[in-house]
């Protein structure tokens, strides 16, 4: 589809021989240290990409190798991205050089590092994303209009313009943004409706015809959960899990803030069918549904995916892993509390294919709704971050789309209720 | 049981369900113990006779007492590190250590606590006259000695009035904790129990993690205590306002007085009186403010875009009772969730409210002893203070921090809707700092025998 934004997760295995990782390690940290300044990469350089992050993930266990994960969340195909980042920003060569099998030509050989770099993309499970189909410009662009809206008012005669009809002092806005803001993009531009409806009739379709197989493999499937919900194992935490200081110091720092999280698999094909399944369900609600900042209720999350990693050993007990990376607004308490208050289900039904969550019932109940064991379970389970990058900083969700609306409605001629609502939202 | 009965009343410090308002005359002792923890047990002992529980209400001329721990305290005392260790992640931080968080400035220069005094006890007294508070602090700081505490100078509350020091009626919209009064006031939202008390099923109907000593619960009956000594800049704010007032009347000294009361009325979300602005917009009319009406309206349904009760007022931020987003139903769900019981007191004399709109400081030191009360810090206090007041982002807001806590990083502005335009004011003061404070735990009396008794 045209524009929409991307999901690309890189998972990289780290170069084992002595002294990458820390290589590897000192690099992110240069970078994070100094994020626009630093001499190795800014990531301001990518282009089109709204979020990224560079984590290691490491086994705790030590089992897997540890894995170099890039999230970046980008506007347009995945493969035209890549090349346009290795035309503008081949400093990310730095990074990825630590890994293993890297091409030795590197970047300058850009079908190889592409070729390699799509050879360790993992496809998202479920992504979301809280402005689909808005294009970084567009948001960039339409922050400054907003920005420039509110500098207009702010320095108008108070007493004056109060007393002008509404639909009047609209007009003198734009007017006046027009005449000292010639560089902003203020032509009205329509929401994608045609679009979501389409794909909530073709949802709607897919289900139809799954209906057969759905009412066929329901029961003993549903026999089978049962069974395991109520003989696997949760952890019981009776003292708060330990927080890695790392985690806790890159934390609530600002507006938007961002999590990753790490857990296998429940092992055995059944759980990870299961999961797979409730993942495709939320991707196609986050596809034509959840679509405008909302996703059952939570408001507060720019971008979010869940990747399955797969274990690909051969002779060995296979151990699958989930991984989770979100972009939000706010504190983590409040994210968690969001979760727990208002999409308790969904991300029960994901989660409790995965070891130790709290006890669930009928896929959907409990689990999560066990406040404060589900917040241990999270803090157990979440690694730091060496790198976060946003593109929009400052900006929650709500702004973003404010500032969407705002700037698609400004030229549009609104009926008077709508024209209270332009002006209150200004 | 899911909500404390009378033998549990017996046991619980009775600050949970009283400010203790009948004695106007509060002063705070912070201790750090010595070495000695058998002398320390002693104290405990001894001092654990003299702890107020609910049961015992009513003015007492020798005053009441009540006494918190922080973990470093319960340490001292010989309370095992595995058992201190079931205490929640952000309790055994300690507040210094989530400054970030909190917005708060560099705790090395707290006068409370921060990076290098460690307290260990709070006592506080509660007194009817300020002889017999100076007395009992007397007596408390040579008990704290003779154990070898070492003890910080007396935090002594200003006397108890009807006004905190920005001169507006404060502790209002407390909610309604079962087990005492037989039923929540009009407007008067109530919490489950276990929201404030350990050992009682909270909000989630989940009963909170809490310390076990061997086969001895030390959480039940006990909550978790807040300790914030915050200075107030009341000529900065009103000040502030008055100038803003003084622009927007046009050198109309009667309309200037009239909108800076208006104005500080907006920022706070009520009128100095405690009437709701959400029920009585243009002016302060105290027949708003009688303890039936002053919590009886819900934003949503009387206010949801803002034009009476602004989105980023004080008391809306706190509190945002049904507008929390979502249903009205849905949304008092998931606010009644992040409750706490307040327990505040000023210090410091007030500052007449001429000199404060004139912006006249006296150069007196005058705050809030801010106290809070709740069985998660992280979901009660600090959720408040870090998710709505300080978030810029809150509800929509766009670099707004609430107008009075503030936020020390980035711009502040303030945005006040009105018709047809909204005003905003871009210069919003830093009026609120916090001097320090930590997080404490406010044991039961059995707790505090059980601890006092030793390993």
């Amino acid at each position: 589809m045209r524009d929409a934004t991307q999901a690309l997760t890189v998972l990289a295995a780290l170069d084992p021989s002595p002294g990458k990782r820390a290589l590897l390690e000192q690099r992110l940290a240069a970078i994070a240290a100094d994020l626009d300044g630093n001499p190795l990469f800014r990531p301001a350089q990518l282009p089109d990409t709204h979020f990224m992050r560079f984590v290691i993930i490491d086994d705790p266990r030590r089992e897997l190798p540890s894995l170099l994960a890039w999230e970046t969340n980008h506007d347009g195909r995945t493969a035209a991205y890549l090349a346009a980042v290795a035309r503008a920003a081949p400093a990310i060569g730095v990074v990825f050089e630590c890994c293993a099998d890297y091409p030795a030509a590197g970047i300058a050989d850009l079908d190889g590092w592409i070729a390699w770099m799509q050879a360790r993309a993992y496809p998202a499970g479920a992504f979301y994303i809280a402005y689909r189909g808005v294009p970084r410009r567009e948001i960039l662009n339409d922050r400054r209009v907003h920005e420039a809206i509110r500098e207009i008012v702010d320095h108008d005669d108070r007493a004056r313009v109060c007393r002008l009809p509404r639909g009047e002092l609209q007009r003198r806005i734009c007017e006046q943004l027009k005449a000292r803001h010639p560089e902003l993009e203020l032509s009205p531009t329509g929401d994608d409706e045609a679009r979501w409806v389409i794909g909530k009739i073709v949802a709607a379709l897919l289900a139809i015809a799954a209906l057969p197989i759905v009412v066929l493999l329901a029961l003993p499937w549903y026999a089978m959960l049962r069974y395991k919900e109520t003989t696997e194992f949760s952890t019981f935490y009776a003292r708060p899990a330990p927080i890695d200081p790392a985690v806790r110091d890159a934390e609530d720092r600002a507006t938007q803030n961002q999590l990753t999280h790490v857990v296998d698999i429940k092992p055995g094909r059944f759980r990870l069918a299961t999961l797979w399944l409730v993942l495709q369900a939320i991707d196609v609600v986050a596809r034509v549904y959840a679509v405008r900042g909302d996703l059952g209720g939570i408001t507060t999350i720019h971008f979010a995916r869940w990747v399955i990693l797969r274990d690909r050993r051969r002779g060995v007990r296979r151990r699958h892993r989930l991984v989770f990376f979100s972009n939000y607004d706010g504190s983590w308490e409040s994210y968690l509390g969001e979760f727990i208050d208002r999409a308790a289900y969904g991300l029960t039904a994901v989660w409790s294919n995965t070891v130790g969550f709290p006890p669930t019932e009928h896929l959907v109940c409990a689990g999560a709704r066990h406040e404060e064991q589900f917040k241990q379970w999270t803090r157990e389970h979440q690694i730091a971050t060496q790198v976060f990058w946003t593109g929009a900083a400052g900006s929650t969700v709500q702004n973003i789309r404010d500032d969407l609306w705002i700037r698609r409605n400004l030229d549009r001629g609104l009926g008077d209720d709508e024209v209270v609502r332009w002006l209150g939202k200004l | 049981m899911t909500c404390p009965q009378p033998a549990d009343l017996e046991a619980i410090q009775g600050l949970v369900y009283t400010s203790w308002n009948d004695h106007r005359y509060a002063g705070f002792l912070f201790a750090t113990m010595g070495s000695d923890a058998r002398a320390s047990r002693a104290w405990l002992g001894d001092l654990r006779r003299d702890i107020s529980p609910v049961t015992h209400r009513g003015h007492q001329l020798r005053g009441r007492l009540q006494v918190a721990l922080t973990p470093s305290g319960l340490r001292a005392l010989g309370v095992p590190d595995d058992v201190i260790g079931m205490m929640p992640a952000e309790a055994l931080g300690g507040m210094a250590s989530r400054r970030q968080s909190l917005g708060d400035t560099d705790p090395t220069g707290w006068q409370l606590g921060g990076r290098h005094s460690r307290l260990d006890v709070l006592v506080m007294v509660y007194a009817c006259d300020p002889e017999s508070r100076a007395r009992r602090l007397a007596e408390q700081r040579a008990a704290l000695c003779a154990a070898g505490a070492a003890v910080l100078p007396d935090e002594l509350g200003w006397p108890l009035g009807p006004r905190e020091h920005f001169g507006f009626a404060d502790g209002l919209s407390q909610p309604y904790l079962p087990g005492l009064h037989a039923a929540p006031r009009r407007g008067q939202d109530t919490v489950a129990a276990g929201e404030i008390l350990l050992g009682y099923p909270n909000a989630y109907d989940q009963l909170p993690m809490s310390p076990v000593w061997a086969d001895f619960d030390l959480g039940r009956n006990g909550t978790y205590l807040v300790f914030r000594k915050l200075s107030q800049d009341v000529a900065g704010l009103w000040g502030w306002i008055a100038g803003h007032a003084r622009r927007l009347a046009g050198g109309d000294p009667i309309a200037a007085a009239e909108l800076t009361e208006l104005l500080g009325a907006k920022l706070m979300g009520r009128w100095r009186s405690g009437a709701p602005i959400t029920l009585t917009p243009d002016r302060d009319d105290p027949a708003y403010a009688t303890i039936d009406r002053v919590n009886a309206f819900k934003y949503l349904a009387h206010d949801p875009d803002g034009l009476r009760c602004p989105i980023s007022a004080h008391v809306r931020r706190a509190n945002p009772r049904d507008a929390r987003g979502g249903s009205a139903a849905s949304s008092e769900t998931v606010v009644n969730r992040h409750r706490i019981l307040r327990r505040g007191r000023s210090f410091g004399p007030p500052l007449p409210y001429d000199a404060a709109v004139a912006g006249r400081d006296d150069g007196n030191p005058r705050g809030l002893y801010f106290i809070s009360l709740q069985s998660s810090i992280a979901r009660g206090f600090e959720f408040i203070q870090q998710s709505w007041l300080a978030n810029p982002g809150f509800a929509g807001l766009h670099l707004e921090p609430d107008p009075i806590i503030g936020n020390p990083s980035g711009p502040r502005h303030l945005s006040i809707p009105a018709q047809p335009i909204r005003l905003r004011l871009s210069d919003v003061p830093t009026v609120v700092t916090n001097l320090g404070g930590d997080y404490f735990f406010l044991p039961s009396l059995p707790a505090l025998a059980r601890i006092a008794a030793g390993p």
